[in-house]
């Protein structure tokens, strides 16, 4: 194989050729992962459960949102993005959501 | 709550093309309450409400290189764009043969949960509707949602400790099954068919506050 141009790829890469050969099932989630889900809660499994549990209040929604949609330049249409994308030589993040950036989701 | 942090935005501003689109026609979309940008909003899990909104990153030439349904905390998603970041130099690699580009993003796509960190497992949990959900469905059939293969057979006790896999996982594995997809052809549908199609989170904390309705959808385009 070729040398990637991208380190963290390539590591990427080379951990889970080791881990697992071409072509072999997905690994599944790791004993460590399982465990998160069954033993006692953990304080990554309670920061968690308080970030579900946390409100923002509507006020500091619309100042977000607003932040959102002022702070990039959305492309309204798929051609015009991929057009500024081959020009800036950038990937293009594109959200495709039930409702408006502005309005209502 | 996931585009609104600072690094976010910064990342995206600086590094990402960003487009955005009104899916309400699309075939594989939920449903919402009509949540407006005044309203209240509530954290959740990653992969939340993935029919009502998928993030797709996409290569200039419009391939998939990553794809996250739903919200995503805003650490996991800085984590998932420097991910696509590593996928789009893959796929931009002109020493890199097709099938080798394919091999390399099923492989690391698989890899990549390996070093998600305990936080992000937390925060990949399922929702409680979602998961009741989908063990209803195992009883219909084979599902790829849980860690242990387990069938309509094995019976009932089988299928109640059958274990979820997170939602991160689930999300990098389904991936892995469409390397490098032009995105006209990308199959949301198997991206996003997990849970139960009826999303609100926030049911709990806004249910009998009277909101302004949400005018008609057609007339959505004229608000921008």
């Amino acid at each position: 194989m070729k040398t990637l141009t991208c380190p963290r790829v390539a590591l990427l890469a080379a951990i889970g050729l080791l881990a697992f050969p071409l072509g072999a099932q997905p690994p599944g989630p790791t004993p460590r992962m399982l465990a998160c889900a069954t033993s006692e809660p953990s304080e990554a499994a309670r920061a968690a459960d308080a970030f579900t549990r946390s409100v923002l209040r509507g006020v500091e929604v619309a100042r977000t949102v607003r932040r959102a949609a002022d702070a990039l330049r959305w492309h309204r249409k798929l051609e015009d993005a991929a057009r500024t994308a081959r020009a800036e030589g950038k990937p293009i993040v594109w959200v495709q959501a039930l409702g408006e950036l502005r309005g209502y989701t | 709550m996931t585009l609104g942090d600072e690094e976010v935005l910064a990342t995206l501003r600086d590094r990402f093309v960003v487009g955005w689109h009104n899916i309400w026609r699309e075939r594989w979309v939920g449903e919402s309450h009509g949540y407006s940008r005044a309203q209240s909003a509530v954290g959740t899990t990653n992969g939340a409400g993935g029919r009502n909104m998928q993030i797709f990153v996409l290569s200039p030439d419009l391939v998939v290189l990553h794809a996250l349904p739903g919200f995503w905390h805003p650490k996991d998603f800085l984590h998932e764009l420097h991910f696509a970041q590593g996928l789009a130099a893959v796929w931009a690699d002109p020493n890199l043969n097709r099938a080798q580009k394919d091999r390399l993003f099923r492989t690391v796509q698989r890899a990549e949960v390996g070093f998600h960190g305990e936080e992000t497992v937390a925060r990949s949990g399922w929702q409680h509707f979602d998961a009741h959900a989908e063990r209803a469905r195992l009883r219909q059939g084979a599902r790829d949602t849980f860690a242990i293969p387990v069938c309509a057979g094995d019976g009932d006790a089988a299928i109640d400790a059958a274990q979820l896999k997170p939602i991160n996982v689930l999300v990098h594995e389904r991936m892995a099954e469409q390397p490098f997809v032009p995105f006209a052809e990308f199959d949301v549908e198997a991206l996003v068919d997990y849970g139960r199609p009826f999303y609100d989170n926030n049911m709990g904390r806004d249910h009998g506050v009277k909101l302004p309705k949400p005018p008609p959808k057609r007339s959505y385009r004229h608000w921008l």
